[in-house]
């Protein structure tokens, strides 16, 4: 089976879970080689992009610029997806992402998925169910820390 | 135009219709000798006695008074055919020259119609009309005083002829003539009349196709698709309805004709053979009566059918010219524009939306805002202004006589034309032609133009008016054109262009040559050279290249033409020979068949009309079910039992196949690559005088290859596209010092575009029409729907266009007071739609505009 490596890796992003493997297998044909040296960058914060990359092999760094400063807060392996978001809301990217020793990606135009989706109505539904369902962990992570950070002002507060 | 037909004719091709009928009459004579002729020959050269005979003074026994009669028979049957050539050849060109006229007199009618009108006019049905419905009419009134004169005189000197001979046999075959000539019209009328609803039919069906189409995004959204093929299918049933009732009397109508026919010979043997039984006739006279009669029945079928057609015709054109019933004559195209003292200005001009006619002004040189909320009022009014409204001639005024200098409407999203930038450019100086370039055909389209109430304009005269646009010469509008370009930030985008365009080698052959030195320095750098290994596809004899194509990599050349590529020599004779020779022509079949079967398991589930498939696949979609039988007719049989035809699309197929870009692995990792360069020597041998492919060699300029490929001489990597620019950087330096980046950019305002400028993304489209509106270095500029906002952009935007207006004014339509900050003078429209209009904001240091006009007069 063709492109099989980049479907199950597709298929363990939450956006893509549940899409139907042979319509992941089209998504995998779409998309197209990139390959980055050490040291060059993928993605700049800030920018503007649309397109969004899934790692085949190589490392690669997230950088978040802050106030001037820059850090690295968390790094990227084989089968993991970067970029989804932009791809589908054409919002500025959150984070820069650089290549930790030689790098090869997918990447996936932001054309091509809408073309997809058009194509396969379903299988924007069933995107639209992870993102909601991440959405929802999210809220309620969020409920969560909010009732802690509550309890523990009113408890300093005591 | 003429509300009938007939009138039409008349008035256009009086003086070619009577020549035909001159022909026509002239045939007559003839006709009747060649009818005398075959009675002679049996009666007097076969049967008859007292020879030999004088015929002008030349004394003839029976066998040479035979071939004389013959041979004058031939003649008059030559000479008969010959008039009718002569006649058909007429009739065609006439026809051909009315429906010319036709045509563009609608076309031209439209294009004259009022913006308010043309904006409800459907294209759909308008080209239907003038392409399809027009064009039966045209060959009809090539000959429509000819026809009947023409047939009908055949009739009566068969007729006559008839009667000649014997009364009674004459009247025999005349009999059943009346109740033809009385019941066919009565049928024909029915016919005519659904004629006309099957044309409002057709007519209102191709508006609905046109529309499905335009509006397929809202359709889809809407979910209505399904209700929109019913309409589409239900007309279609309509039509099949009135097909089905016009050939059932179609059809009787020939019936009828059929069977009076028949009856005729019937009369014509029973008479004919008593009389001469009887003595009272000779053969000779009963077997000319039969020819005639045999003739006779073509001319009345004609004359039927001139009928038929003739009521036809007039319903077709009368409804046609219904829908072009409101249309006047155009208004006159104007060369000057009504002159005032502002740069823009209406009085007491209807504008849509608006409930009272208004009176404002831009001032000369001024920033002027047009604030209102309504976007399609405010449009409308911005319209006005720039002229184009309904009747701009008496209520708009502009600064400069020169009219298409007085002012250009740029709406947000322009129109691109399909052609080049350059094309577009300079659309805006497309105003009328200014030199005549000779041509040897000038003098025969001039006169085909003057016979068909065409205008003269010639496309291939010079119409770029350098002077009167205010440029020295056509080089000043050149460099201007390429000065804009950079100004509105489109330099990058059109050296990119440029890079992927092709060179016209006629033209620029020098700049070839320093494209190769620049190959050869790059080459030549040790950095330069790693970095091209890095990030190009360089070519190599000896290596496969997976960003070239799989028939690049095998011929390790291109086609010429630039409209071929190697998937359209698939099936040429050389090609496939110089495959077979070495060996790989059964292995690239399997690569096509590979490539199928995996794209056709791909794209499985994908709806038949998607542009998925267009976009990536290798073969148009509805080719698919012709490509599954070849792949199950290879699967039984061996790809090599293939016939020629298959084999060779499944060749074009795999000459397509780039690696580096579809990724499916039909290469098997090297093993088909190493067959395929152990091939390439013998193909490129065999291929290598060829005139019409060239081969790759590193020092030497492809003219196939675009300018990019020549300079890295190899194909870029995509998987390394998105970090070159380091590597770009350097060479577009290098470009810059050695003077060639403008080079590449004249050749990049020579690349097509693409339907309507496709290629283009909005923001350029944006910037294109902007810059077409600046070349036109015009009295001012009206913006609709850009540079709306107090935002730094938008007000960059508008001083550039002040400075490069050079004295122009600048007009711009905002939603709110807001966006009018700039503004010397406001246009305001309330929400009641009252217009008024005073100093802006800004207008504190612009006396100037203030001492036009300083109050504020309600429109």
């Amino acid at each position: 089976m063709k492109f099989e490596a980049e479907v199950n890796a597709l298929q363990r992003t939450p956006m893509f879970q549940g899409v139907d493997p042979s319509r992941l297998r089209l998504l995998a044909f779409m998309g197209e080689d990139r390959t980055f040296r050490d040291g060059e960058l993928i993605v700049r914060q800030g920018e503007t992009s649309d397109s969004a990359y899934l790692i085949l092999s190589g490392k690669a760094d997230v950088i978040v610029e802050f106030g001037g400063a820059s850090s690295v807060v968390a790094q990227l392996g084989q089968s993991e997806v970067f970029g989804e978001m932009a791809m589908l809301c054409e919002t500025p990217r959150t984070a820069t992402v650089r290549a930790k020793g030689e790098l090869r990606t997918l990447l996936f135009e932001r054309e091509g998925m809408l073309r997809l989706l058009r194509e396969f109505p379903e299988m924007a539904i069933e995107m639209s169910r992870s993102l909601a369902q991440r959405l929802e962990r999210t809220t309620m992570e969020l409920a969560r820390l909010r009732a802690n950070a509550a309890a523990d002002a009113s408890s300093a507060g005591a | 135009m003429a509300e009938k037909m007939t009138t039409f004719v008349w008035r256009h091709s009086a003086r070619d219709q009577i020549l035909m009928l001159v022909l026509t009459i002239c045939s007559f004579p003839i006709i009747w000798i060649s009818l005398e002729l075959p009675k002679r020959i049996i009666n007097d050269a076969i049967g008859g006695e007292d020879f030999p005979r004088e015929l002008w003074s030349f004394q003839l026994d029976q066998t040479d008074y035979l071939i004389a009669l013959c041979a004058a028979y031939l003649a008059a049957i030559t000479a008969n055919n010959a008039i009718k050539y002569v006649q058909n050849l007429h009739r065609g060109i006439l026809g051909e020259r009315m429906l010319r006229r036709m045509r563009f007199d609608l076309f031209r009618r439209v294009m004259g119609r009022p913006l308010s009108r043309l904006r409800t006019t459907s294209p759909g049905e308008l080209v239907q009309m003038i392409s399809a419905e027009l064009a039966p009419i045209g060959d009809f009134i090539g000959a429509i005083l000819a026809t009947p004169v023409s047939q009908g005189g055949s009739f009566l000197v068969y007729l006559g002829f008839i009667l000649a001979q014997n009364t009674y046999i004459g009247l025999a075959a005349l009999c059943l003539y009346p109740v033809q000539a009385w019941l066919i019209p009565k049928l024909q009328a029915k016919v005519v009349a659904m004629i006309r609803v099957r044309l409002a039919n057709i007519r209102a069906m191709a508006r609905e196709i046109d529309e499905s189409i335009d509006a397929a995004t809202e359709l889809r959204g809407l979910r209505a698709r399904r209700w929109h093929m019913a309409i589409v299918s239900r007309q279609l049933y309509d039509n099949y309805k009135i097909r089905r009732r016009i050939f059932i009397l179609k059809f009787l109508i020939k019936f009828v004709n059929n069977v009076a026919n028949h009856l005729t010979p019937f009369f014509i043997f029973l008479i004919g053979g008593y009389f001469v039984i009887h003595g009272q006739l000779n053969i000779g006279a009963l077997t000319a009566v039969l020819i005639a009669y045999k003739d006779l029945a073509a001319p009345w079928k004609e004359l039927l059918r001139f009928y038929q057609d003739y009521s036809d015709m007039s319903a077709r054109y009368t409804s046609i010219m219904e829908n072009f019933d409101e249309d006047g004559e155009p208004e006159p195209l104007l060369d000057r524009a009504p002159v005032g003292r502002h740069a823009l200005a209406l009085k007491d001009a209807p504008v849509d939306g608006l409930s009272a006619p208004v009176t404002c002004h831009a001032p000369a040189g001024a920033m002027t805002a047009v604030v209102c909320e309504d976007a399609a009022a405010r449009s409308a009014l911005l319209q006005a202004l720039s002229g184009l409204g309904d009747d701009a001639p008496r209520r708009w005024t502009a600064s400069t006589e020169v009219l298409y200098r007085a002012s250009v409407y740029v709406p947000a999203d322009p129109r691109i034309f399909t052609g080049s930038i350059r094309s577009n450019l300079l659309h805006g100086l497309l105003f009328r032609p200014v030199e005549l370039v000779e041509s040897p055909e000038r003098a025969i389209r001039g006169r085909e133009a003057q016979l068909t109430g065409a205008p003269e304009d010639d496309t291939e005269d010079n119409w770029i008016d350098a002077a009167e646009s205010g440029y020295d010469d056509l080089e000043a509008v050149e460099t201007r054109m390429l000065d804009l370009v950079r100004l509105m930030g489109m330099e990058d985008d059109l050296y990119m262009i440029g890079l992927g365009c092709r060179l016209d080698m006629s033209r620029q052959a020098p700049l070839a040559d320093k494209l190769l030195e620049l190959r050869a320095a790059i080459a030549g750098s040790e950095s330069l050279a790693e970095m091209r290994r890095d990030f190009i596809d360089v070519l190599d004899e000896d290596a496969y290249a997976p960003n070239a194509t799989l028939a690049e990599n095998l011929f390790f050349g291109l086609p010429l033409d630039p409209e071929m590529t190697w998937a359209d020599y698939a099936g040429d004779r050389a090609v496939q020979r110089a495959l077979d020779d070495a060996g790989v022509k059964v292995m690239l079949v399997e690569v096509g068949l590979d490539l199928c079967d995996t794209l056709i398991s791909l794209f499985e589930g994908v709806a038949a009309d998607s542009d998925l498939f267009k976009r990536y696949g290798l073969f148009p979609r509805a080719e698919t079910p012709a490509i599954e039988a070849i792949l199950r007719k290879s699967r039984a049989r061996g790809p090599a039992r293939l016939n020629r035809a298959e084999q060779a699309r499944m060749l074009a197929i795999a000459f397509a196949y780039n690696s580096a870009r579809y990724r499916l692995g039909v290469m098997r990792e090297s093993e088909r690559v190493e067959a395929l360069l152990a091939a390439r020597p013998r193909v490129r041998a065999a291929l290598k005088d060829d005139p019409r492919f060239a081969g790759f060699d590193p020092d030497a300029y492809h003219p196939a290859m675009s300018i990019a490929e020549n300079i890295f001489f190899g194909p870029g990597r995509v998987d390394r596209r998105d970090s070159w620019q380091p590597f770009k950087s350097e060479i577009d330096a290098l470009v810059e010092d050695r003077g060639l980046r403008g080079l590449i950019l004249r050749a990049g305002v020579d690349q097509q575009l693409g339907d309507n400028g496709v290629t283009l993304n909005a923001l350029q489209r944006r910037k294109l029409g902007l810059a077409r509106a600046l070349i036109k270095r015009p009295a001012a500029i009206v913006l609709d729907g850009l540079a709306m906002t107090e935002s730094g952009p938008d007000r960059a935007l508008r001083d550039l266009l002040r400075r490069e207006l050079d004295g122009g004014a600048l007009i711009w339509g905002a939603a709110s007071e807001a966006g009018a900050e700039q503004a010397e003078h406001v246009i305001r429209v309330d929400a009641a739609g009252q217009v008024s209009q005073g100093c802006g904001p800004a207008a504190d240091d612009a006396a100037g505009a203030r001492g036009v006009d300083g109050g504020s007069d309600a429109g």
